[in-house]
């Protein structure tokens, strides 16, 4: 995945207008079979990765789909980033909310499928994660709302679980009910714990805590084919959900980093 | 012929001024000329493409929500805020009746985390 697209100002902009959903391939049977069916390569299989717009039901197509917005809208090299905020610009106000479209409550928090997975999506996105275990409904949305805001939005990953043998899994020693703020390892297998609030902290409490991640956590650089090299000599592995089909990707622990098939 | 006509960076300039404009049929006409001219590189460094205000408001944290808030803005700079399943993302986008822009990577590379 191109992260400097991602991280252009245009497109943070105009991405405000969707809702982002950045699914990890490989990781969930059930959106394997839906991501094969909004693209296969020439290979017929599920690729590495996958790009289109849809519309706010996800029955119908926006754009084009292919593997990533590059290949679907175009730009000239080091315009990538200014053609995909103008489409998605365009896309946007051709297909607008409803007028009569209102909601009361709010936007649920956009966690990833497990506090695992979270955790290494945390660690490739080089961002701190919020882990809530053992919420109720109310102090969920109560922790939704703050992360919601300025300038939480985008900064953070976000995780939930009633499983405290998740937290356990990832290397937090007492796992209990509450709010854990943390700081994903190189690899994002482990996690340091930055702090913790009780599951009933009120959004003052919640805000400074994300406060406190955000400014003791530094982002560091990475280096695909450094990383991959670091992470084969540390016998670092990770074990997808269902088999890797990319025919750019050789099988797992086969091959050197010679190219970065993310795309 | 035409080629050579756009590698004039006043028209470069003038295409990005018309992307400013946002007029749907002009930005097409805009992004083609960049396009075919190849992109910036001809461009005086003098005269950077000025960003529209909202984009530069989008790499800035807000003024006056806390005080750390602009202090971390340059470790963190804002993000798209990604949904991590199609399930959330789907009952996100019928909430709030926006479109679903929808991406899909690999958390790995060679079977190593940590990485897109």
């Amino acid at each position: 995945m191109d992260q400097s697209l991602w991280s252009d100002p245009l497109v943070i902009e105009a991405s405000r207008k969707f809702v982002c959903a950045r699914l990890a391939t490989y990781e969930d049977a059930g959106e394997g079979k839906f991501l094969e069916g909004i693209y296969r390569g020439r290979s017929g299989q599920l690729e590495n990765t996958v790009f289109v717009i849809l519309t706010s039901d996800g029955k119908t197509r926006l754009s084009r789909s292919g593997r990533s917005p590059t290949m679907v809208f175009g730009g000239a090299v080091g315009w990538e980033g200014t053609v995909l905020a103008l489409e998605m610009d365009n896309i946007a106000e051709a297909h607008p909310p409803p007028k009569d479209h209102k909601s009361a409550a709010g936007p649920a928090l956009p966690i990833a499928k497990s506090v695992r997975l979270a955790v290494n999506i945390a660690a490739c996105d080089r961002l701190p994660l919020v882990i809530s275990c053992g919420l109720d409904d109310t102090q969920l949305q109560s922790l939704a709302t703050v992360g919601w805001k300025e300038p939480y939005l985008g900064r953070l990953c976000w995780a939930s679980t009633d499983e405290p043998a998740q937290l356990k899994e990832v290397g937090i020693e007492k796992p209990s009910a509450g709010i854990w703020v943390v700081q994903p390892g190189n690899f994002g297998l482990q996690v340091e714990v930055i702090t913790k609030v009780a599951a009933d902290a009120d959004p003052q409490k919640i805000a400074r805590v994300l406060d406190q991640a955000l400014e003791t956590s530094r982002r560091s650089q990475k280096y695909t084919r450094a990383h991959v090299a670091q992470g084969q000599r540390l016998g670092k592995k990770w074990q997808t959900e269902i088999p890797v089909t990319d025919p750019g990707i050789p099988p797992q622990g086969r091959g050197r980093p010679g190219r970065r098939p993310g795309g | 012929m035409t080629v050579l006509l756009l590698q004039i960076p006043a028209l470069k300039l003038l295409a990005l001024k018309i992307l400013a404009l946002k007029i749907p049929a002009l930005k097409l006409l805009a992004l083609k000329i960049l396009a075919l001219s190849g992109g910036l590189e001809l461009l005086p460094l003098e005269q950077p493409p000025a960003l529209p205000e909202p984009a530069i408001q989008a790499s800035q944290a807000p003024d006056g929500e806390t005080e750390s808030a602009a202090g971390f803005s340059g470790h963190y700079p804002a993000g798209v805020a990604w949904w991590g399943t199609w399930e959330g993302a789907s009952v996100e986008a019928r909430r709030s009746g926006k479109p679903i822009l929808l991406l899909s990577a690999a958390p790995q590379c060679h079977g190593i985390p940590g990485i897109w």
